[in-house]
């Protein structure tokens, strides 16, 4: 059987932020990939790396940043060997990003009807009234009441939850492959949360749209992606499909943060902490970055980095003792 | 419910467990409306709260972002002027040893003193607002050099002490806090509103900023603390997760109002107003086969402006569930306890599990048909 050819695929990427106080290794050798219409989950604490590798994809990276290694290859095309004018052309239209701030993509002097119709004129030479109809549907398709009146209304006459969906109908205008969605709830209530997740959703299945989520949130992700990884300190430590990475999490990270967060549907009593804080990205520790808060950790791990998640099986993981620690439904040991 | 009382003017005697007991809490702010007519408005940030929050115990303030959560805190402790209200606040005598309520919003500066002594607030990020020049040492000697404790001496080993207990290191008192991360931060915070040994924090959103990991271990901190000293904890937050796993018993505030309000357990297992069941279903759960089979309430439009709150219900705007034209338009529902110590604010209460394997209902249950009111 032929496998379907990844829309993505992300081999080695290293992207480092070269600073006085040496490199940040914000991204150290990344390796996964995406097929067409997969919804993806991307999560790990702040400072993990997770924006910085969206913006890598998107090529957003500026000074004193710079991809230092590695291959983006979307549909077969080398990203990083693109110059910025053919980035551009690949930006909005084939592959969108959203941010957790709304005002990042909306101008708020103009209306935004006036800045989704100028995208859909640029991107796909539609004339005003062709324009006008396409922004309009697909303010309704994420649910904005009376869109042709919201039509001419600014940014900051929409509430938060509100904002958030009128920029991703933005990113939708010109349906592009691949949505990366950087944080999209974090600054709402839950309230809003849950609609822009439905309408997410929604969109993805009804247009097929591939969607990179990144969040640190466990729970947003368990109910919107089919398959997650886990970032910490620039690497990706463990990768699966969502029902086995959430039941069976091998790496000592993946399970610590399952056991730490409270949740709503249980009454626990201590929660499982991971002792200290993350890591210096410039000098990150020898062996697995992970080991200093780790329970498990031998020598072994203090000395050699355990071979990384190669991005090529759906289960993966970067520790020494994968596929020893099973032990399901059951907290780390404290 | 509320035990016998003895009034000595501004003080009563008490023989209940009640540390702090909130009564019509009402607090309006005044804003100028954009436009051209740009006349004064009231902004009713809280309307008409109460709870009590019991020794030793965690009363948890549960809803989204405005509904009125921070202003409460502050106005328990009148550090914005409440509009009306009743706030009473448990102090100990220490020659007597007898307890006795303190009415904080009748309280003169003396007492009032005496009452910010024993009740203290943590914010989100405690740090943040102090000057960026002060050590870790000033900052958490500060609430006893303002009440004169101890001397100089006896001070520098009360933080030694204060900063162990939080898991800090001694070493960490001559350091600028700017250098710690969130969790350390929120710790020197924690250290600093024990310092005159209190016995109610209020803690408004004290994990909202940090990492899941670190929430744990501040999560943690403040449970062990609260088991060590006795502390009785007013709580405020957004999670309702969190809020599940600190609390004893929960107020679930929307727009100025506490609509729900009852033991933990209860409240969890047994919710009854709609927008209790909304806020729940929205709550996503790290566990994809659990997210497979929910079934979530989406609450289409916005919160309404607490400038011009609905008619009748408040929630009524957003509720999947209400009769408009009718009740919910009509009649504001009161505060109504459905079972012991659990009340609602609601025409129609919902009593459905909501975590079980079939969706919530959301129908009136027919024998229980609305009666025009
Ligand atoms: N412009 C920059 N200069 C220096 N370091 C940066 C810059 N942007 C990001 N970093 C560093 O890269 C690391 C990863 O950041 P990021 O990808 O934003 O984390 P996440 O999105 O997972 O919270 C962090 O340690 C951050 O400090
Ligand atoms: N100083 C103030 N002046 C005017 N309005 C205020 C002030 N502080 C809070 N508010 C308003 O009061 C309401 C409640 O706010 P707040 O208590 O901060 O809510 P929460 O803590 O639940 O997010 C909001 O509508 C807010 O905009
Ligand atoms: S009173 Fe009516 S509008 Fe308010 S929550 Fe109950 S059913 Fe909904
Ligand atoms: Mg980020
Ligand atoms: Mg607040």
């Amino acid at each position: 059987m032929l496998a379907a050819k990844p829309l993505l695929e992300v081999h080695d990427l290293r992207t480092y932020f070269l600073t006085d106080q040496g490199d940040v290794r914000a991204v150290d050798g990344i390796s996964f990939s995406m097929n067409e219409g997969e919804r993806l989950g991307v999560v790990g604490e702040s400072g993990s790396g997770k924006s910085v590798t969206a913006a890598s994809i998107m090529g957003l990276i500026d000074p004193p940043g710079a991809i230092v290694g590695g291959e983006i290859r979307f549909r077969g095309r080398d990203l990083v060997s693109l110059s910025e004018r053919e980035m551009q052309r690949i930006r909005g239209r084939e592959i969108a990003i959203i941010f957790q701030d709304p005002m990042t993509a909306l101008d708020p002097v103009f209306t935004i009807g006036s800045q989704m119709t100028e995208t859909l004129r640029i991107h796909r030479n539609m004339t005003k009234k062709e324009a006008r109809t396409v922004a309009i549907d697909t303010l309704r398709d994420v649910h904005i009441p009376s869109p042709e009146k919201r039509f001419r209304d600014y940014p900051h006459q929409f509430s938060g939850g509100m904002r958030q969906r009128v920029v991703i109908a933005m990113a939708l205008l010109c349906d592009p492959t691949l949505l990366i969605a950087d944080e999209p709830t974090t600054a709402l209530d839950v309230t809003s949360q849950a609609q822009v997740m439905d309408l997410m959703l929604g969109l993805a299945n009804d247009r097929g749209t591939a969607v990179m989520l990144i969040t640190h949130d466990l729970g947003v992700v368990a109910g919107f992606c089919e398959n997650v990884q886990v970032m910490y300190a620039g690497e990706i430590i463990e990768r699966g499909d969502a029902k086995s990475l959430y039941a069976n999490p091998e790496h000592p990270y993946t399970r610590g943060l399952l056991h730490s967060v409270p949740r709503l549907d249980e009454e626990s009593k201590t929660l499982y902490s991971i002792r200290g804080s993350a890591p210096s990205l410039t000098t990150p520790p020898q062996g697995c970055r992970f080991w200093p808060r780790c329970d498990r950790a031998t020598d072994l791990c203090v000395s050699e980095r355990p071979e990384p998640c190669h991005g090529e099986d759906t289960n993966e993981c970067a520790c020494h003792f994968a596929g020893e620690l099973h032990r399901p439904h059951q907290g780390v040991d404290a | 419910m509320t035990a016998p009382h003895t009034h000595t003017g501004d003080v009563i005697d008490t023989d209940d467990d009640v540390v702090l007991r909130v009564e019509g809490l009402t607090k309006d702010f005044l804003v100028r409306r954009r436009g051209l007519r740009r006349e004064a408005q009231h902004l009713h940030a809280v309307a008409g709260v109460s709870f009590e929050v019991h020794a030793g115990q965690t009363l948890s303030l549960v809803g989204e972002s405005g509904c009125g959560k921070s202003t409460t805190a502050r106005a328990v402790l009148r550090l914005v002027e409440p509009t009306a209200g009743r706030i009473e606040f448990r102090v100990h005598d220490e020659e007597s040893g007898r307890a006795s309520m303190v009415d904080i919003v009748q309280a003169g500066a003396a007492e009032l003193r005496r009452v910010r002594r024993n009740a203290q607030i943590v914010f989100q990020d405690p740090v943040a607002s102090l000057n960026p020049r002060m050590t870790v040492e000033s900052i958490v000697a500060e609430p006893l050099v303002a009440y004169r404790v101890g001397t100089r001496k006896e001070r520098a080993a009360r933080v030694r002490e204060l900063l162990e207990q939080v898991g800090l290191k001694a070493s960490h008192a001559r350091r600028h806090p700017r250098s710690f991360s969130g969790g350390q931060r929120q710790r020197i915070g924690i250290a600093r509103a024990l310092a005159l040994r209190p016995s109610l924090i209020i803690l408004d959103e004290p994990v909202s900023a940090l990492d899941v990991s670190v929430q744990a271990q501040v999560l943690n901190l403040l449970d062990e603390l609260q088991q060590d000293l006795g502390l009785s904890y007013l709580f405020i937050a957004h999670d309702l997760a969190v809020v599940r796993h600190v609390s004893t018993d929960v107020a679930v505030m929307y727009l100025g109002k506490i609509v729900e309000k009852a033991e933990r357990s209860e409240l969890f297992d047994a919710p009854l107003h709609p927008y209790t069941h909304s806020l729940m279903s929205a709550v996503p759960i790290p566990d994809p086969a659990i997210e497979g089979y929910r079934k979530r309430i989406i609450l289409e439009s916005d919160i309404p402006s607490a400038v011009n709150p609905p008619t009748g219900c408040h929630f009524r705007t957003r509720c999947p569930i209400a009769e408009v034209p009718g009740p919910c338009s009509e009649l504001e529902p009161e505060l109504v306890e459905h079972a012991p110590g659990h009340w609602a604010a609601c025409h129609f209460p919902q009593p459905h599990g909501w975590l079980s394997q079939t969706p919530v209902s959301f129908e009136p249950p027919a024998d229980e048909a609305p009666s025009s009111p």
